[in-house]
């Protein structure tokens, strides 16, 4: 653990244990890695796990380049800083993560340093600067050169953060590759809320833990590629009726109950464009799990289970392949998961929706029937009609219970 | 193709096993025999015996001069070839770190020393055997495992940005080939 300018590619003061170490530590011979053909050099970092790539890297700046050059592909690349550390935590291909911590400490903290070396703690760089955004910046981006990565993360302590250093942190992550932005502890105000979602771009993956405000409103707020607010209660009917982000809402804390709900599902139902992949939320504080509020004039195939009632429903018009059949599951602890498959995920169910659809189309066309009254109306092709849908609904009906497998309770 | 009467010919004990032989001469003139199923698992024997058009009755005839490999590291690629012969083929080599264990008979046999390492991974790749390669890769890149940038920079030999300065400097002053 030695300390480091930033930049730099030898510690500016080598710890004490390392002083010792590289005066005893002589291996029989090296390898010249620098001098091995294109392959199998790249081979070998490949076979390496990120931080050792990292710590390779800091070698020369040589040896950046050519790392830099043929990127060790990652899964994930999350950072997570406040004012005095920034953290990297990588996720390899190998399913193993690593960890690298960049801290700033102002003086020799001998005894920690001593420890932290014992304890084999390879994974901290101290440096002897205070972390600048520019600083900041070049550290990131002389870590993220070394890797290909498919999901970059970015966690703000805020708790730990001063405003200013914020901002400036934010315009680093968003001046580069970010997928997710999280905003942990403390507590966000209506303004910066507000600043923040202004300057987020809306594909950018959102998680707020930090306390927000609980009256609020922004144009962004339900635009997200994944929408995961910790508190909501500001969230209305209309916020989720306005998400098409095909992707996942999570709102740990809202107002809903059972009424919006249904209501949010008609929409779902009705809706001609692809919504969501997942909701998640927690029902207003006291509300109960009401079926015959929530079932309301909708189409369902519906099972109990832990005297809860879950069901799956269908939209009308399918939009998106993967975004057809929704399954409604209500938690013990009011928290309820709507998650949305492909018709090929449920194979059965989804034709046994489909026919409890024309069930219920059959069955309104006989209702018109009855209700419409007019000198206009070919009596003669209406009661052919007549006779021919109680015809249709028995023969859907036989061919529901042939294929239900599953004991549902039709609701239509 | 002329070879000393006196050097040496390695045996392998798998050898017997099949009908159809090999000989190959290191760049320091020791024979080596091996197996026809062994000498598919590298790339460049088997383009050259195609090419050659061995057969297995003019096989033993006709040895093949491999001039980039020393006979020590010969061995020790017959030993492996002989060895994973019939091991099942490998999948396509894919973009990045791929999780295999060492097994114990590949790890003793390239416990040698670091030059010696060096030597074998510039024959292997020259041989093109992937499975050799993949191994001789993970024993160098496991090295890596919990040391420090400065002890990384003694292992793989790498020079400090000063040392390549430095020899950048020595290369720019050299005369050039024009003298």
């Amino acid at each position: 653990m030695c300390f480091w300018n930033i930049g730099s590619t030898t510690p500016s003061y080598p710890c004490l244990f390392c002083t010792i170490h590289a005066m005893f530590y002589r291996p029989q011979k090296s390898i010249p890695l620098l001098k091995l053909p294109f392959f199998p050099r790249r081979l070998i970092t490949r076979m390496m796990e990120p931080q050792e790539v990292f710590n390779l890297s800091l070698c020369s700046h040589r040896m950046k380049s050519i790392l830099t050059s043929s990127k060790l592909e990652i899964d994930a690349f999350h950072v997570r800083f406040s004012s005095r550390y920034f953290r990297v935590w990588i996720m390899g291909k190998s399913g193993k993560s690593s960890q690298i911590i960049f801290s700033y400490y102002k003086e020799v903290m001998g005894i920690f340093q001593a420890v932290a070396r014992l304890l084999n703690i390879r994974e901290i760089y101290m440096f002897n600067l205070s972390f600048l955004p520019n600083d900041i910046s070049e550290i990131y981006n002389r870590i993220i050169s070394l890797y290909s990565c498919p999901h970059i993360r970015w966690v703000f302590d805020l708790d730990q953060l001063w405003l200013e250093d914020l901002h400036e942190y934010l315009d680093v992550a968003l001046a580069g590759k970010c997928h997710r932005l999280s905003f942990y502890n403390g507590t966000i105000s209506r303004e910066l809320l507000t600043e923040l979602m202004d300057k987020i771009p809306v594909t950018t993956k959102l998680e707020i833990t930090s306390n927000m405000p609980v009256e609020f409103k922004h144009p962004n707020a339900f635009k997200y590629k994944t929408i995961d607010y910790s508190e909501a209660r500001w969230a209305t009917l209309d916020d989720l009726k306005s998400v098409r982000n095909e992707w996942i809402v999570d709102l740990k804390s809202t107002n809903f109950d059972c009424h919006d709900i249904n209501e949010f599902l008609k929409y779902w139902v009705a809706c001609d464009e692809a919504m969501l992949t997942r909701l998640t939320l927690q029902l207003r504080e006291g509300t109960e799990i009401d079926d015959i509020v929530l079932l309301d004039k909708l189409t369902v195939l519906l099972y109990y289970y832990k005297d809860l009632p879950h069901f799956v429903i269908k939209v009308k018009k399918i939009t998106n392949e993967k975004l057809v059949v929704g399954h409604f599951e209500p938690k013990e602890d009011n928290r309820i998961n709507f998650s949305v498959w492909s018709a090929n995920e449920f194979p059965g169910v989804f034709d046994l929706l489909e026919m409890l659809e024309k069930i219920k189309e059959l069955e309104n066309e006989l209702l018109r029937m009855d209700e419409e009254e007019s000198e206009l109306i070919d009596w003669r092709e209406q009661n052919k009609r007549r006779q021919e849908i109680p015809l249709e609904l028995e023969k859907l009906r036989r061919q529901m219970e042939e294929k239900d497998d599953f004991g549902f309770i039709y609701v239509s | 193709m002329s070879v000393e009467p006196e050097v040496p010919i390695v045996q392998v004990e798998e050898v017997r096993e099949n009908p159809v032989l090999y000989k190959i001469i290191s760049s320091d003139n020791h024979v080596f025999t091996i197996s026809e199923h062994a000498v598919k698992l590298s790339k460049t024997l088997w383009d050259l015996i195609t090419n050659l058009g061995l057969t297995a009755e003019n096989a033993l005839d006709n040895p093949i001069p491999v001039e980039n490999v020393n006979g020590k590291n010969m061995e020790t690629i017959v030993q492996f070839c002989e060895r994973h012969k019939y091991d099942e083929e490998e999948p396509e080599y894919t973009n990045y770190i791929r999780e295999f264990v060492l097994p114990e008979w590949d790890r003793q046999l390239l416990s040698i020393d670091n030059e010696e390492l060096f030597q074998l991974i510039l024959a292997t790749n020259y041989l093109d055997i992937q499975k050799l390669m993949d191994y001789c890769c993970r024993v160098i890149g496991d090295m890596a495992k919990d040391k420090t940038p400065e002890e990384l920079r003694i292992i793989y030999g790498i020079p400090t940005d000063a040392e390549d300065d430095a020899l950048e400097r020595s290369a720019s002053d050299s005369p050039g080939p024009s003298g």
